[in-house]
């Protein structure tokens, strides 16, 4: 029982930290077996347990808005009941992965878990009242990380098959569902983005973005040199223009103007 | 003693000091609709407190950053200094055009976002780790430690002075173009390449497909690979701007949330996603 405590409380400070001090990297899983072989008095287990399992998880990494498995939880749960029952990698490894993709399944509804704020929080923003926001930030922050946590605690107090039968007794659909509507829900905060941004004149570089990246497949970085190349052009164009509206008799003013470009 | 190296004083250094710190916290609070907008409210706090003492202006500069803002914390300070000296200029110049703010920070969160992932997550990352790892096979504590070290020992340095480099950096840029008349341009020109990447994110971030599958005559025919065929990412686009179109007809962004988390459950149920 105790064990389970620590198992959770070590998991908490260090996702917590984690993103607290913009990913420091303390949840990786060579130092989470390791906290959890310091927190259960094993360290050399510990340590051992974690380089295994992060070879294991080494590829796996959120990049953008998609969910991997959760190396956190597995390798928390493994390295404890490597310790607990004194087995070694081997037991660690076969109850890390199916933990770490019961979390994986549940890392979208505890996310969305912060969203239930998201009323109180532009209602304080409507009022100016910065001081609640600061004092709900860390709350909002550590949400999904106690939902979390408890699951690796529980997953260490009631036992290996609690989990397998966990997985069984949630109806698969619903989690789906619930990935469905993660993926779905940028779409609103792409919304209100455009809602700020929406010049009518300036539309077609939203749909010129979406094109480069939905049937080119350009990565992000590629399409906003793109669009900085395309804004020289621009510039250059304008200028040129500029220069040709302006009628001749003002030659000798735009002449003015290019040795001023020049001397500069 | 950072704040000397880049030539601040007094209140600007003790602006930037919080705009440090808090810039760590960046990505504390990441969520599925507006994903660290929360965080780069926390890290504006600050600016827009000193800058501004009537109510219905600091409420408008916290509105000005509760949108959403998603980059690589690692080296996203940048972006959030470079907002602190344009929030600055704005609230010393009433000329100022405030919708630039919003356009800068959107048109930078793509281009940072792919430099941090690619050197902190994908290069950096993995380099420290092969050396942890080699140190940690007989369970030495070595392991975990240097990988620490050496990981930190690059990117803290990063977190802590990138603020700092785009505060200054955008300070002596926004008075030299407010000089020479080109803000209006710099503005356009954000604007441009802020949406090209909203549009492209919309491709890459906002996902749904349709799992529906025609059966016919033994033939099957994949809705999604039709869609796919003629115009990929064809669903998101749509729900983006069916979204954008309700709140434009001032449909609350929460009752959009409830309304797309019911249709992905139901749509899962009724075997369409």
């Amino acid at each position: 029982m105790i064990q389970a405590l620590l198992v959770g409380l070590t998991v908490l400070i260090l996702m917590f930290f984690e993103n607290w001090l913009s990913y420091p990297m303390i949840s990786r899983p060579l130092i989470v077996g390791t906290a959890i072989g310091i927190a259960l008095g094993d360290i050399k287990t510990g340590v051992q347990v974690g380089a295994s399992l992060e070879l294991v998880f080494m590829g796996v990494m959120a990049i953008g808005g998609t969910v991997p498995p959760d190396p956190v939880s597995g390798t928390a749960v493994g390295t404890a009941y490597a310790i607990i029952l004194g087995k070694g990698v081997e037991t660690a490894f076969a109850l890390a992965v199916p933990t770490s993709i019961l979390c994986q399944m549940l890392f979208v509804p505890f996310v969305a878990t912060r969203s239930i704020y998201t009323p109180f929080i532009d209602k304080m923003i409507e009022k100016g009242n910065w001081k609640g926001i600061q004092r709900l930030f860390p709350i909002v922050s550590i949400t999904n990380e106690v939902c979390s946590a408890a699951v690796c605690a529980l997953a260490v107090g009631l036992g290996s098959d609690a989990i397998k039968s966990f997985i069984d007794a949630v109806p698969q659909t619903l989690l789906d569902g619930m990935g469905v509507s993660a993926g779905m829900l940028g779409a609103v905060g792409f919304g209100l983005l455009l809602k700020m941004m929406w010049q009518k004149k300036l539309a077609v570089y939203y749909f010129l973005g979406f094109i480069m990246a939905s049937y080119c497949g350009m990565p992000l970085m590629a399409i906003a040199i793109v669009g900085i190349i395309l804004v020289i052009i621009l510039y250059f164009e304008g200028e040129t223009a500029k220069r040709k509206t302006a009628p001749a008799s003002a030659a000798a003013g735009a002449d003015a103007g290019e040795e001023d470009l020049f001397n500069d | 003693m950072i704040s000397e190296r880049f030539g601040l004083k007094g209140e600007d250094a003790k602006m930037m000091a919080k705009v440090m710190r808090r810039s760590h916290q960046s990505d504390a609070v990441y969520t599925w609709e507006k994903f660290q907008a929360m965080g780069y409210v926390w890290c504006m706090i600050p600016v827009i407190n000193r800058l501004y003492d009537k109510k219905e202006d600091r409420v408008e500069g916290y509105k000005r950053h509760w949108e959403l803002y998603n980059t690589n914390p690692t080296v996203g300070g940048f972006v959030i200094g470079l907002s602190a000296a344009m929030e600055v200029q704005a609230a010393n110049d009433p000329n100022f055009d405030k919708s630039s703010i919003s356009a800068v920070k959107t048109s930078l969160m793509g281009p940072f976002a792919g430099i941090g992932d690619s050197i902190f997550q994908s290069t950096w990352r993995v380099i420290t780790m092969g050396i942890g790892l080699s140190l940690a096979k007989d369970g030495s504590l070595l392991g975990p430690i240097m990988f620490l070290l050496l990981y930190n020992l690059v990117a803290e340095p990063c977190r802590v002075l990138l603020p700092y480099v785009g505060y200054s950096l955008g300070s002596k840029f926004m008075t030299q173009a407010e000089e020479s008349g080109i803000m209006s341009f710099v503005t356009k020109a954000a604007s441009i390449v802020g949406l090209m990447t909203v549009g492209a994110m919309t491709a890459t971030m906002v996902s749904l497909q349709i799992g529906y599958v025609f059966k016919m005559n033994g033939a099957t025919q994949s809705i999604q690979e039709m869609i796919d065929s003629i115009f990929p990412c064809a669903l998101p686009l749509l729900l983006t701007l069916g979204c954008f179109k309700l709140l434009n007809k001032n449909v609350k962004p929460t009752t959009l949330i409830v309304a797309i988390m019911i249709l992905g459950i139901v749509g899962k149920y009724a075997g369409i996603f």
